[in-house]
């Protein structure tokens, strides 16, 4: 069999569960990568290659002696630093958290386990989830998988590197204003936002619980689906997990796309995208026609203020979450995440319970007014190629955040109103590193964006292969 | 035209008051910038009072919302 780190995670799942791969060789190729992307990404902060040996014999063991497999049996992935995994250091991409070992394992680490997966290790974040570029002035910065001088975008910066580089068949990320999309933009993965309430998140590092959502990443959409799968549903120890049924993903995912309408949006989000970026979401929409798609013109309602909207939400329960370890172990922050973490300071309680409130109607006429006309919205992910590291450094002047405001301009405004969105690689840009494109639908369709989210990838794959 | 801009010295009186640290005027701007900015998008999108909704109605209204409105003529 060639390279197992080669093969996407439904066919390594697979292929374990026929027996023609054991876990412990899917294992060892994925450390073997691990180690290769940490010299060039920094993208773990642990690597647990003792734990990931042992976990990989147990599940082959099992395997052996016919107990039932689950959908991710011996299959090894990686998870951002923030989610419990009982037993192991989880820092919160923090130095403040660096002795913290939790006794219990988050829910969606538990949900996996029961699948029959495990994790390798802890992957780099941004302290707190607290930026977008893949920065650590704590733990050091993640580079990006594809050119280390670049960005690997962020908060969930390891995750999106560390799938690039194979070094884990995929992994779990958060989104807030554009941590799982991102990342996986700016790395050529695939990443889902989904809906506010489609995975529970008991056990994870909160920073904004009104908009806080956990999302996988993979180097498919299939792979991406068949995680969902497993992670969504509700949980009866979070009310704030929905109770809606979870379809089979990857079911749907395979389901082709005639007929269905894909909205190009008139204003907003296209605005401060460049030509290059135009052009590859150009072709990504001349694909999905030719795969039966019809596409329709869009207004988007009210979503230019959407960003700030939420970052009043942000920032305020930042504060209230920080607050205590702010006023005790303040110098245990880097400058700029206390920045961050301290911008609620001066968000007057009215405005941000105005702004909690606000999203109520604004959801519903976005919904209305975008769904009537397309069953799924098209955008970029990043509206920009993706930016050198230098280019975003703290130190950078004043274009900094010209630049930092474009990173999350398709993204923060999903995020306020907690529609699903997937992000998934398109044709490259002037600095030879992929786009992205951002499909978002209407709540709980996370199905109907892997369906046209594959056929994007398919038209992309054929496209690249002269096919 | 409003004046959207925060004092940082405002910024400097509240960590007084609530014990939160800001070290000095450069980081107070820096608050009051990104903190200003998210107030005035609030204030810009109110148009009327918000008694008919609660934080608690969101999960159920994303439900809600899940499935295609049914138009007048039966179709979805």
């Amino acid at each position: 069999m060639t390279d197992p780190s080669l093969l996407g995670l439904v066919e390594v799942a697979e292929h374990i569960r026929a027996g023609r791969l054991s876990s412990i060789e899917a294992t060892e190729a994925v450390l073997a990568r691990a180690l290769a992307a940490q010299e060039r990404s920094n993208c773990f902060l642990e690597i647990d290659a003792d734990g990931a040996r042992a976990a990989a014999a147990a599940a082959d063991l099992h395997r052996a002696r016919g107990g039932p497999l689950g959908a991710l049996h011996g299959v090894p992935l990686a998870h951002k630093d923030m989610f419990n995994v009982a037993g192991r250091v989880i820092r919160w991409g923090s130095k403040l958290r660096a002795g913290h070992v939790p006794a219990d394992s988050a829910a969606v680490v538990q949900r996996l386990a029961a699948a029959g997966a495990f994790s390798i290790g802890s992957l780099n974040m941004a302290e707190f989830a607290l930026g977008a570029t893949g920065h650590n002035a704590a733990w050091g910065d993640c580079r990006n998988a594809i050119d280390p001088s670049c960005m690997a975008g962020g908060s969930s910066s390891g995750s999106g590197a560390a799938v690039a580089l194979r070094a884990a068949f995929g992994s779990l990320g958060s989104d807030t204003g554009g941590s799982v999309r991102i990342p996986a933009a700016a790395n050529g993965v695939v990443g889902l936002k989904p809906t506010y309430g489609r995975i529970p998140r008991g056990g994870s590092m909160k920073l904004s619980p009104s908009i806080d959502v956990i999302g996988p990443l993979a180097r498919s959409v299939r792979d991406c689906a068949r995680l969902l799968t497993v992670l969504a549903g509700h949980d009866a120890l979070d009310p704030q997990s929905s109770k809606l049924p979870v379809p089979d993903y990857e079911v749907e995912a395979a389901r082709g796309i005639e007929g269905l309408r894909i909205g190009i949006p008139r204003n907003y989000f296209n605005d401060v995208a460049t030509d290059d970026v135009r052009a590859a979401m150009e072709a990504s929409l001349e694909g999905l026609e030719r795969e039966g798609a019809r596409l329709v013109e869009v207004a988007v309602p009210a979503v230019e203020s959407m960003s700030e909207l939420s970052r009043a939400v942000v920032y305020s329960e930042a504060t209230a979450l920080h607050g205590a370890w702010l006023r005790s172990h303040g110098e245990g922050y880097t400058p700029q995440v206390r920045v961050r973490a301290s911008t609620g300071l001066a968000i007057p309680a009215p405005i941000y319970l105005e702004a909690l409130l606000l999203r109520m109607p604004l959801l519903e006429s976005f919904v209305t007014e975008v769904f009537d006309v397309c069953d799924v919205l098209h955008t970029p992910t990043l509206p920009i190629p993706v930016p050198l590291r230098s280019e975003v450094d703290a130190g950078s002047g004043a274009a900094l955040w010209s630049i930092l405001g474009r990173l999350v301009h398709c993204t923060a405004p999903i995020n306020y109103l907690g529609l699903p969105a997937l992000a998934v690689p398109a044709l490259p840009t002037r600095n030879g590193l992929p786009s992205s494109v951002q499909l978002v639908g209407r709540p709980f369709a996370e199905a109907l964006l892997f369906r046209v989210g594959a056929a994007h990838e398919r038209r992309r794959l054929q496209a690249a292969g002269g096919g | 035209m409003s004046d959207d801009t925060l004092d940082p010295q405002l910024v400097l009186a509240l960590s007084r008051i609530t014990g939160i640290p800001v070290d000095d005027t450069a980081m107070a701007e820096r608050i009051a910038g990104g903190a200003g900015s998210a107030i005035a998008a609030v204030r810009a999108c109110l148009h009327g009072s918000l008694f008919e909704h609660e934080p608690a109605d969101y999960l159920p209204l994303l439900e809600r919302l899940a499935t295609p409105r049914v138009a007048e003529g039966g179709e979805s």
